[in-house]
């Protein structure tokens, strides 16, 4: 066989080696998104499945607190935390005093607002004392912890959302509302 | 070119030479430094990488000797902690890719071509090319050190988050790789080409020199797995200063990516040290036992095997970044699977050996010695193989332990048993016999006090890369400590006995040193020529080979 050909072989050979490393580093590269693919594909992911309340936005939701007493009420309600903020899908918690200063026990009822009014959908309380009537025995102070979780559709573009409560006397509160 | 009425033509190939490889090929038309500047010779080629390697290897030999200095005792005694870590690394680097690859490289170009009958390499300009990326890369390694933040501090696997973050000398240390990989690369292209197109009529590859099917399997790994180092570097280059964030987590990337992408190239790495070993013992065994190689058949798919398996590996040297119970497994027996191969090659080894009339020369001293100890390192390898063992072990000294058989005593040893074999026909004199035996057991005692305590000292969890340590392993460190120097000593006398063979040895060499010798290389002159086999040897030359080695009948 004389040279020339063999000469022309060893082009084709080397010109197929190449290829083969160029195709390894595209290779290389390629694995960085393929590694994940792979293993959520064949289901070997387990020990690295990020848990979904891990993810937590950025931003956070600020969260004003107010109270009021309707006309006629002899107890008070009162603010502890004013203002207080979370993040969406997280829980947050807001305290309040309840006070009776007579000398007799009363029968009471808070009635929550929210601004703007399409916070409603976004919030939802897992514990409040609005939720039941109060009865408060004579000169009782009780504090009152609200737990409220911010829903994960929570929007970020909803400004500050004020949650009021309203104090009334149980007994004239079905007319009230 | 199965035929005898294809061989060159003399003067034909002289002519086609010139026209090919733009001339400056043929003849020794060079003279003083341009024979190797310029050299497109395989032979002086061989001859750069070997000396290139040697010089790489007391580099790092040096560094180890720094490492161990400072391990003698607990407490730092030499060097501070950043700079420790810059002498394992760079020790790693050096012998990996200074030392180890390129003498074997130096070896192929030596070997290859004399022992399948071709002319020269099939590139032979880009062969000059491999060899001289070698010293620019050295060179970038060694200036490292003297950037500021110093060299690359992070381990020769060069982890992030830490190579991330290190200085300057961590570049410095990636452009080093990556003129290494372009220079690996282009040296296997060439390996591949010449043994595919350029073997002697009659040698088929099921008759090949087990060195050359070794080759061509170690070139095909490193086709495979350098372009995957370089684009590993790579992507660590750009998280550094291009705003890529491939392993940072806070950019969204995984810096465990890195360390799958760096093992995909890592374990075919160990691999590509280990299988020219294989070659060379599987030369040097049968010819001093005088018996063809057994089971040569079974030795080309044996390393086939391993070449095969060696992709599937790589999660075992990452059992503890908390794998799936599934991922575990799976690596775990792929890796247990290796040492089926592995095992088919020792026991021929063996058998090659039983009932032949053995004698004990230098190159087949260090071929025994490499068998067992290698085996010993083997065992160690199928012990961490063990993912709950592993997890244990994983970065203890029983890994460094480890990787040192299966390295030093495998892939070193059989580089020395190379040279003493091969001594004779580069310089045309006979090595001293009785230095090189002194030098082979000066090596092995030593390497043993070296490494075999750090078996103890890892399974009583002396963490591996730390400059000083709890005091409970002071005596076996002490041990190392000396051992290593003792080892390192005996490689100036190994340098010694080099120069003196070059200087005339005890006297000429034959073509043919060794009377058990039967591949191609031993039918040209010693020294070999400048030029060999521009005739391709005719068949029946081959053909006697063939049948002494029990390849034909």
């Amino acid at each position: 066989m004389n040279s020339s050909v063999i000469h022309h072989q060893n082009r084709n050979t080397a010109r197929k080696l190449l290829l083969a490393v160029l195709v390894m580093f595209g290779f290389c590269f390629a694995m960085v998104p393929m590694y994940g693919v792979f293993c959520r594909a064949v289901g070997i992911q387990q020990d690295r499945v990020v848990n979904e309340s891990d993810v937590v936005p950025a931003w956070s939701q600020r969260l004003d607190l107010d109270a009021n007493t309707a006309p006629g009420v002899a107890g008070t309600l009162t603010a502890l935390d004013h203002t207080v903020s979370g993040k969406a899908g997280q829980l947050v918690k807001a305290r309040f005093r309840l006070a009776n200063p007579t000398d007799h026990a009363l029968q009471l009822r808070a009635i929550p607002s929210y601004a703007p009014g399409n916070a409603v959908r976004f919030v939802e309380k897992l514990q409040c004392f609005c939720f039941n009537e109060i009865t408060l025995a004579p000169h009782e102070t009780r504090d009152a912890t609200v737990v409220i979780v911010l829903k994960k559709e929570l929007p970020q573009d909803l400004g500050p959302i004020t949650l009021s409560y309203t104090l009334f006397n149980a007994t004239d509160s079905k007319g009230g509302t | 070119m199965t035929t005898a009425t294809e061989t060159l033509h003399p003067h034909d190939a002289a002519h086609d030479e010139h026209a090919s490889h733009g001339g400056g090929h043929h003849g020794a038309t060079h003279s003083g430094w341009r024979r190797w500047v310029y050299a497109t010779n395989h032979k002086d080629i061989g001859t750069m990488y070997l000396w290139f390697a040697f010089s790489m290897f007391l580099l790092g030999g040096t560094f180890a000797l720094c490492i161990r200095a400072e391990l003698f005792q607990p407490g730092l005694q030499f060097w501070q902690p950043e700079f420790f870590n810059q002498l394992t690394t760079l020790h790693g680097v050096i012998m990996v890719f200074g030392a180890i690859m390129p003498a074997f490289t130096g070896l192929m170009n030596w070997q290859l071509p004399l022992m399948i009958g071709a002319p020269d390499m099939a590139f032979a300009r880009m062969n000059n090319w491999s060899f001289w990326l070698l010293p620019p890369a050295a060179l970038l390694l060694i200036i490292s050190l003297f950037m500021p933040g110093g060299g690359p501090g992070a381990g020769w696997t060069f982890y992030p988050p830490l190579s991330v973050q290190l200085g300057p000398g961590m570049d410095f240390g990636i452009f080093a790789i990556h003129l290494m990989g372009l220079s690996s690369i282009m040296g296997s292209i060439n390996i591949v080409t010449t043994i595919l197109n350029m073997r002697a009529p009659g040698m088929t590859l099921l008759k090949m020199p087990l060195f050359a099917w070794t080759s061509l399997v170690t070139a095909y790994l490193l086709i495979a797995v350098a372009p995957v180092l370089a684009g590993a570097v790579t992507m660590l280059l750009t998280d550094r200063h291009f705003g890529t964030h491939f392993f940072n987590a806070a950019g969204g990337g995984d810096p465990i990516l890195f360390q799958h992408v760096f093992w995909f190239f890592g374990h075919p790495e160990v691999y590509i040290m280990a299988l020219p070993a294989f070659g060379v013992v599987s030369q040097i065994l049968p010819t001093f036992s005088r018996k063809p190689l057994f089971g040569y058949v079974s030795m080309v798919y044996a390393v086939c095997a391993i070449a095969i398996l060696s992709f599937m590996v790589w999660g075992h040297h990452m059992f503890a970044v908390g794998f799936p119970a599934t991922a575990q497994l799976f690596y775990m027996f792929m890796t247990m699977l290796i040492a089926v191969p592995t095992g088919v090659k020792v026991f021929n080894w063996i058998a090659t050996m039983w009932q032949g009339s053995m004698t004990f020369e230098t190159p087949m001293l260090f071929a025994i010695g490499f068998l067992c100890l290698f085996t010993i390192g083997g065992f160690s390898g199928l012990v961490l193989s063990l993912a709950p063992v592993d997890i244990a072990l994983h970065g203890t000294y029983y890994v460094v332990a480890h990787f040192h058989y299966v390295l030093v005593a495998g892939a070193l040893f059989s580089l020395f048993g190379a040279a003493y074999y091969w001594l004779p026909k580069w310089t045309g004199y006979m090595y001293n016999e009785r230095m090189g035996k002194i030098h082979f057991w000066w090596s092995m005692i030593s390497f043993n006090i070296t490494f075999f305590p750090m078996h103890f000292l890892g399974l009583a969890g002396m963490p591996r890369r730390i400059p000083d340590y709890a005091l409970q392993f002071t005596t076996f460190n002490e041990i190392a400590s000396v051992g290593a120097f003792l080892f390192g000593f005996a490689q100036i006398f190994f340098l010694y006995n080099v120069i003196h063979t070059i200087r005339g040895g005890v006297g000429p060499a034959p073509a043919k040193p060794w009377d058990g010798a039967h591949t191609l290389e031993w039918e040209v002159d010693s020294p070999a020529p400048h030029h060999t086999w521009e005739t391709p040897p005719d068949e029946a030359l081959v053909r006697r080979g063939l049948v002494a080695q029990g390849l034909e009948h």
